[in-house]
């Protein structure tokens, strides 16, 4: 058997046809598979290479989040203790908001083996396609929903945000997968500290079901705490208004705002 | 469960060409990959659940949340 080496890679939100050229060599490949994905993208990948094996069992056999986690990197160094190429799959981008995933490279460098992060399309890839938004035209700030509202950022309205992990909203002990209704109010008193309570924000879902389309609910701050949130949901609160241009920063550079070439892009953001 | 089923399962979630013919005409591609009946019932519903059940895809017990 090869010396051992890990190899994280992505499946991408939707089964099957999310899956880069390179992921599908690396997965057809590797001597073990061991996946976080859905059932469809269990398929996928025993098409691929029969020995892939999910990891969803973690969450059964441990009582919390962290111990199911740490029971996916068990899984995956002992994987590796028997040599050859190990690939671990998570759904998505495998380095976006997944603690195991940067947790097995961790551990795997640390026993002197060679290990890498595939990249793959994310859940934030989608809402970009979905919702048509360029992330480019007014920024982007992304955050893990629980932790934006414990540790408070400075949030800038003139930029769109991000909130993943919806359904952890809430989850005190790390132990349930259903957003906590106090949480959600918590949460939306503190955006209304920066938004407006009519401000519209989208509950948004990719489809990963072939057929299915992607869920784009619009709600207000004042009303979030009456929409469900499954462990899918993504919050996108759009920005309020567009950033404004900094005449002491073109003064810096001699430059006045006339100076500055027609761009399609801030005609389209100031309108 | 079907295989034939979840054959067309698959095979839809990596074309969107494939998508877009079965949106104008589910019947025939349900045919062409041989989905019985019953199977054929169930997506004219719209019961996703059921449908995931027939190919043998459950994701009752599924986990999403990894960070
Ligand atoms: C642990 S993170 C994993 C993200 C994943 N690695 C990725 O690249 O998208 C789980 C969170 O990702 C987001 N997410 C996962 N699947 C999604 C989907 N189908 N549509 C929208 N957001 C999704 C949600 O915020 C969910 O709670």
């Amino acid at each position: 058997m090869a010396a051992a080496r890990l190899s994280v890679v992505g499946t991408g939100i939707r089964p099957g046809g999310h899956l880069t050229l390179e992921t599908r060599h690396l997965l057809a490949g590797a001597d073990r598979v061991l996946a976080v994905v859905d059932g469809l993208g269990l398929e996928h990948l025993r098409r691929i290479n029969p020995a892939a094996e999910s990891l969803q069992d973690c969450y059964r056999q441990s009582p919390g989040r962290e111990a199911s986690y740490a029971e996916m990197v068990r899984r995956i160094l002992a994987a590796l203790d028997r040599g050859g190429h190990v690939c671990a799959a998570f759904y998505g981008h495998p380095g976006v908001f997944v603690w195991p995933a940067h947790e097995c490279i961790r551990q795997a460098r640390a026993r002197g083996l060679e290990a890498r992060l595939y990249p793959g399309i994310s859940a934030e890839d989608c809402l970009f396609a979905d919702l048509e938004l360029d992330p480019a035209l007014h920024g982007c700030q992304s955050y893990e929903a629980m932790d934006f509202f414990l540790y408070p950022r400075l949030i800038d309205t003139s930029a769109a945000l991000v909130l993943w992990q919806m359904a952890a909203l809430g989850d005190v002990r790390r132990d349930r997968f259903e957003a906590d209704p106090a949480w959600v109010r918590a949460l939306a008193e503190v955006l209304m500290a920066d938004y407006p309570a009519e401000h519209v924000a989208t509950v948004y879902e990719a489809a990963t079901f072939p057929l299915s389309e992607p869920r784009r609910e619009p709600i207000s701050l004042a009303r979030l705490h009456q929409v469900s949130f499954s462990q899918a949901s993504t919050l996108y609160l759009p920005p309020l208004a567009a950033p404004r241009l900094s005449e002491q920063r073109l003064a810096r550079l001699g430059l006045v705002a006339e100076d500055l070439g027609p761009a399609a892009y801030r005609r389209y953001r100031d309108r | 469960m079907s295989e034939n089923t979840k054959k067309m399962l698959l095979a839809l979630s990596e074309d969107p060409n494939l998508v877009s013919e079965y949106k104008q005409d589910p019947k025939t591609v349900m045919d062409r990959f041989g989905v019985p009946a019953e199977h054929q019932e169930l997506i004219g519903q719209g019961d996703k659940e059921g449908l995931q059940k027939a190919a043998g895809l459950d994701d009752e017990m599924c986990r999403l949340i990894i960070f």
